[in-house]
């Protein structure tokens, strides 16, 4: 991603944000998942594609997200993730507290 | 919820950790590929396309640890390295894992059987709901042991207490049951009061339970088992409203329980009889017709659920009151009586001296336990050493003291769990034996056999591994971690402090060796004179009863599973002994009952009214047993008769009453009333109670049928198995209704009893003998040890020219003085436990008891304290002088090969 340390690094937690969010559509394999990151964010955020599989394990550890092996639309082997009913309740949990933080943060850079 | 769910995965993970990888490498190549391809379709050229998804990216090898960090759990995996270090450390030195591991296999394993025994008996709860609610309600009298309750007495609990959510009553009965036209078969029932099935919280399987018509009218139902109904039944799905014949009368199945449906027994414990009937149905069948109204037939067993939230004192209290009321109101029947509540240990240990027998039993298991945890001590004592300087090292390059003690408990636990399976493994024989012989017994017995290693036991057996681990082990080791580097490190050639440490350990090591050997000798003292009694008492008297037994068979008729009643029943048995008589199958044939009589002989020697050992004959009893007469005259049919007027006497009685006279023409007093004249002495120590001392005995003529089991005895010329047949057939023409007893040949059903009592006084020697030979291997370690740590004094001794047998006598000198110091110490705690032994246990000595009879079986042990001081004792003492000194010689002749030349340069 040529343009490295331009781009703002992600807020603590908002990966399994992000994750969570894009995987409501539908079952995902890790590589779709961090495309589509990618592209929704128009590349603007700086992310390792590498670091994605630790955050899906933990969320599989939790509970959050289910995975089992498919078959990709360029028929290979692939592990497809899906929320389970806990990810999408933490989905919606996350969404309001984020949604809360980026409203207090933009309030305080208004007025003050 | 989420947190164990959380965990339980994480520990699958632990399970699939290579495929993990695998699946995680593969998928990662996937994500690089498939970059890859995109960016190649897009046009950029391969190498590049790959230099660039690499770095997108990013390092694969942290992207692979955090992700398996995202799936462990530290301290798993600490345990985890924890324990294959420890498994490799003792793999190093397998001679200490074998005998540490095998010590505490034996230790663990006597009390896994001990506790196997004691948790049957008086532990383990019944399988019923919330089984700590139950208690049990027993009669009192002042100077005896608690009985069961009469009716009456159960009615006026269950009428007036508040205690209590539910009380319930019941008697076992034992008759022939039979569906309509079917054979009978000896089925085991209880008579049940109304709310016995709501107490157990129990519910039908098919039909209903019994209704309060049911317990108050003259309905007559009954509820089957689930066996029963197969069994019986042929598992009919239209059994329901049908009749099944028990003892003869028609009574209504309505309800059959469900197979895992178990009750109690007349010891709290789990019970699975065939049938059920209302307690009104005891005038039918029961052996006591009037027991809902005779309020002195205590023979009702009582238990009842408190209410939750009352303490048990309070229904204590209020139960005795209700008792004082009763006592008052019905002085002809409950003087000097009470009732009391006691809890399912306290009714199950009650009396019988349960508690102190289980209490002994553990002792001896623990004493086991404690010569192997002893072993254990000794071996990680000579490894201390070895340790602490490891543990020296390993502080050394950075490893905290908490690492290191976690080390040692891995490791302990590893022994721990070791020697915990060895002795589970031990423990389940004697109970696989035993499960062994009731099946050879009953088969159908395998079912309610006790003595299981259950997961009570094997939770007892592991833990108490663990603890010895524990206080034997680890404690000691945690010393090894304080070790400071600069002094262990600074080598073999010992400073000072060191060699005193050296020689306090040795000094403790002495001191656990003759423990070791002193509680050896008690066990195997205890052990044998226990052994030695029992074993002759038993296997003499069953080899030789005093009469002849083969070709001898016995048919034990309990008195409820008689069909017929009162006088209908005594002439029941005379036409069968006529019939079987006439028949000629049989050499000869003759019945008898046994049962407390109260005697009280017409001599100086008799100051009160005696309960004596009675057995009550037909003419035929002395020819069938072949009982030599040896003065007088047998017991004539014209003898027989309802209120007695001639007694045989046994020689026993016959010299305890009239040393030196003539007993026949003598004349002795009953406690019915009557008086007899002895007209014959037989030679006979005791009637059918094996291993007990001789015992005095009267033999009476056969009048009125009793309330005892009464035995059917054949002599066959042939195999006496053909007699059951005849038997059988006889049976049947008397009385279709009648069932037939199970009927065994005497030398079979003798060679099952012989085996059982053999195995548990097998299983009672071999904890003596593994107690003795954990302490040989103890002994044998520590002197080992000292020849080796000795190697160059010994090596300088020789150089200067000790001869070998001068080596050898003084490591022997050695030994000797520790197994003497053992065994002197053994000797002084036997003494005291003898003496103490003789005042709790009763029978010690001579004062023969008449036994109670219980259908003929009565086994009694012979704890007899003159045993002691006797020559086996000496005996006894020079042979396990004799075996520590042979533990002794095996190291002492490695010393006197040592080599100078060699044992000079091994420092």
């Amino acid at each position: 991603m040529g343009k490295t340390s331009a781009n703002p690094e992600l807020l603590p937690g908002t990966l399994y944000l992000l994750i969570l969010r894009t995987l409501r559509g539908g079952p995902l394999h890790g590589y779709a998942i961090a495309k589509r990151i990618k592209a929704a964010s128009e590349d603007g955020l700086d992310i390792e594609d590498g670091s994605l599989y630790p955050a899906l394990n933990r969320m599989l550890v939790r509970g959050w997200l289910a995975a089992e092996w498919g078959t990709s639309e360029n028929n290979r082997k692939a592990r497809f993730y899906r929320l389970t009913p806990a990810g999408r309740k933490q989905l919606a949990h996350e969404a309001d507290i984020f949604d809360r933080l980026v409203l207090a943060i933009q309030r305080v850079m208004r007025t003050v | 919820m989420p947190a164990w769910r959380e965990f339980l995965r994480r520990v699958g993970y632990l399970g699939r950790r290579s495929r993990f990888d695998r699946e995680l490498a593969e998928e990662m190549r996937f994500h690089l590929e498939s970059r890859i391809e995109e960016l190649v379709q897009d046009g950029v050229a391969p190498d590049v396309a790959r230099q660039r998804a690499r770095r997108e990216f990013g390092s694969p090898v942290r992207a692979r640890e955090d992700t398996r960090a995202a799936w462990q759990v530290q301290w798993i995996e600490d345990l985890w390295r924890d324990l294959r270090h420890g498994a490799r450390a003792l793999a190093r030195s397998p001679g200490f894992a074998a005998v540490a591991i095998g010590s505490l296999g034996i230790g663990v394993g006597a009390n896994a059987v001990m506790f196997t025994l004691v948790n049957a008996l008086l532990l383990q709860p019944p399988s019923v709901p919330q089984p700590s609610e139950l208690v049990a309600l027993v009669s009192t009298a002042r100077e005896s042991a608690a009985t069961p309750v009469s009716y009456p007495d159960f009615a006026a609990l269950r009428d007036r207490s508040e205690s209590f959510q539910a009380l319930a009553a019941f008697a076992d009965v034992s008759t022939g049951v039979a569906r309509a036209g079917g054979q009978p078969r000896v089925k085991s029932g209880k008579l049940v009061s109304e709310s016995f099935f709501r107490t157990l919280d129990a519910r039908p399987e098919q039909g209903r339970l019994f209704s309060a018509e049911d317990h108050g009218g003259n309905s007559r139902v009954t509820i089957l088992s689930q066996a029963c109904w197969q069994d019986a039944f042929g598992g009919d799905p239209g059994v329901i409203g049908t009749a099944a014949r028990i003892n003869g009368i028609a009574f209504t199945v309505v309800g059959v329980m469900p197979a895992r449906f178990t009750d109690v027994d007349d010891n709290l414990s789990d019970d699975s009889p065939d049938f059920y009937v209302p307690l009104r149905a005891a005038s039918l069948i029961g052996p006591t017709p009037d027991l809902l109204e005779n309020r002195g037939e205590r023979s009702l067993i009582a238990f009842g659920r408190l209410k939750p939230g009352v303490p048990l004192a309070r229904a204590r209290a209020e139960v005795a009151t209700i008792a004082g009321t009763l006592e008052k109101d019905f002085p002809a029947t409950n003087r000097d009586r009470s009732l009391a509540v006691r809890t399912v240990l306290e009714y199950r240990s009650g009396g019988s001296g349960g508690l102190a027998a289980g209490a002994l039993a553990m002792t001896l298991a623990a004493m086991v336990l404690l010569v192997a945890c002893a072993n254990i001590a000794g071996l990680l004592t000579c490894r201390a050493p070895v340790r602490a300087r490891e543990m020296a090292l390993r502080r050394a390059i950075g490893a905290g003291r908490a690492r290191l003690i976690r080390q040692l408990l891995a490791e302990s636990l590893l022994l721990a769990v070791g020697g915990g399976i060895v002795g589970i493994a031990l423990g389940y024989i004697p109970a696989r034996l035993g499960r062994r012989l009731a099946v050879e017994f009953d088969p159908q017995g395998a079912a309610s056999y006790p003595f299981t290693t259950n997961g009570r036991v094997l939770a007892f057996s592991l833990a108490l591994a663990l603890l010895s681990v524990v206080v034997f082990g680890v404690l000691p080791a945690f010393h090894a971690t304080r070790a400071d580097v600069a002094s262990v490190m600074s080598g073999a050639s010992a400073a000072t402090p060191r060699r005193r440490r050296w020689t306090r350990l040795v000094r403790g090591r002495h001191l656990l060796v003759t423990g070791q050997v002193a509680i050896a000798f008690l066990l195997v003292a205890i052990t044998s004179v226990v052994y030695a009694g029992v074993y002759r008492g038993l296997v003499a008297s069953f080899r030789n009863p005093g009469f002849q037994v083969d070709h001898l068979v016995a048919v034990d008729f309990d008195p409820t599973t008689v069909h017929f009643k009162g006088p209908r029943a005594g002439r029941f048995f005379q036409d069968l002994v006529g019939r079987l008589r006439d028949a000629h199958e049989a050499r000869a044939v003759t019945a008898e009952y046994q049962d407390v009589a109260v005697i009280r002989p017409d001599s100086p020697a008799a100051r009160e009214d005696v309960r004596t050992s009675g057995v009550w004959i037909d003419d035929g009893f002395f020819d069938t047993l072949e009982i030599p007469i040896v003065a007088g005259r047998a017991i004539r049919r014209a003898d027989l008769r309802t209120v007695p007027t001639v007694a045989v006497v046994n020689d026993v009685l016959a010299r305890h009453y009239w040393p030196g006279h003539d007993a026949v023409g003598q004349r002795i007093h009953l406690g019915t009333g009557a008086w007899v004249e002895v007209i014959g002495v037989v030679h006979l120590n005791a009637f059918m109670a094996f291993g007990s001392p001789p015992m005095d005995t009267i033999f009476l003529p056969y009048g009125e049928p009793s309330q005892r089991n009464i035995r059917l005895l054949a002599r066959s010329a042939g195999d006496p198995q053909a007699l059951v047949d005849p038997i059988r057939k006889i049976v049947r023409d008397l009385d279709p209704d009648q069932a037939m007893p199970d009927a065994l040949s005497w030398q079979s059903s003798m060679n099952i009893f012989l085996k059982a009592a053999l195995l548990s006084l097998n299983t009672l020697g071999a904890m003596g003998g593994l107690g003795l030979l954990l302490a040989l291997v103890g002994l044998y370690g520590l002197i080992a040890y000292e020849v080796t740590s000795r190697t160059r004094e010994i090596g300088i001794r020789m150089a200067l020219g000790a001869r070998a047998g001068a080596v050898v006598r003084m490591v022997l000198r050695q030994g000797l003085a520790l197994a003497v110091c053992g065994v002197a110490m053994g000797l002084a705690l036997t003494w005291l436990l003898v003496q103490a032994a003789g005042t709790i246990l009763p029978g010690g000595g001579s004062s023969a008891v008449p036994p109670e009879p219980n259908g003929g079986s009565q086994i009694t042990a012979n704890f007899s304290t003159d045993t002691f001081g006797g020559y086996a004792f000496t005996l006894l003492v020079l042979i396990v002088l004799a075996v520590t000194m042979l533990s002794a010689y095996l190291p002492a002749r490695r010393a006197s090969r040592v080599d100078p030349t060699v044992a000079l340069r091994a420092e």
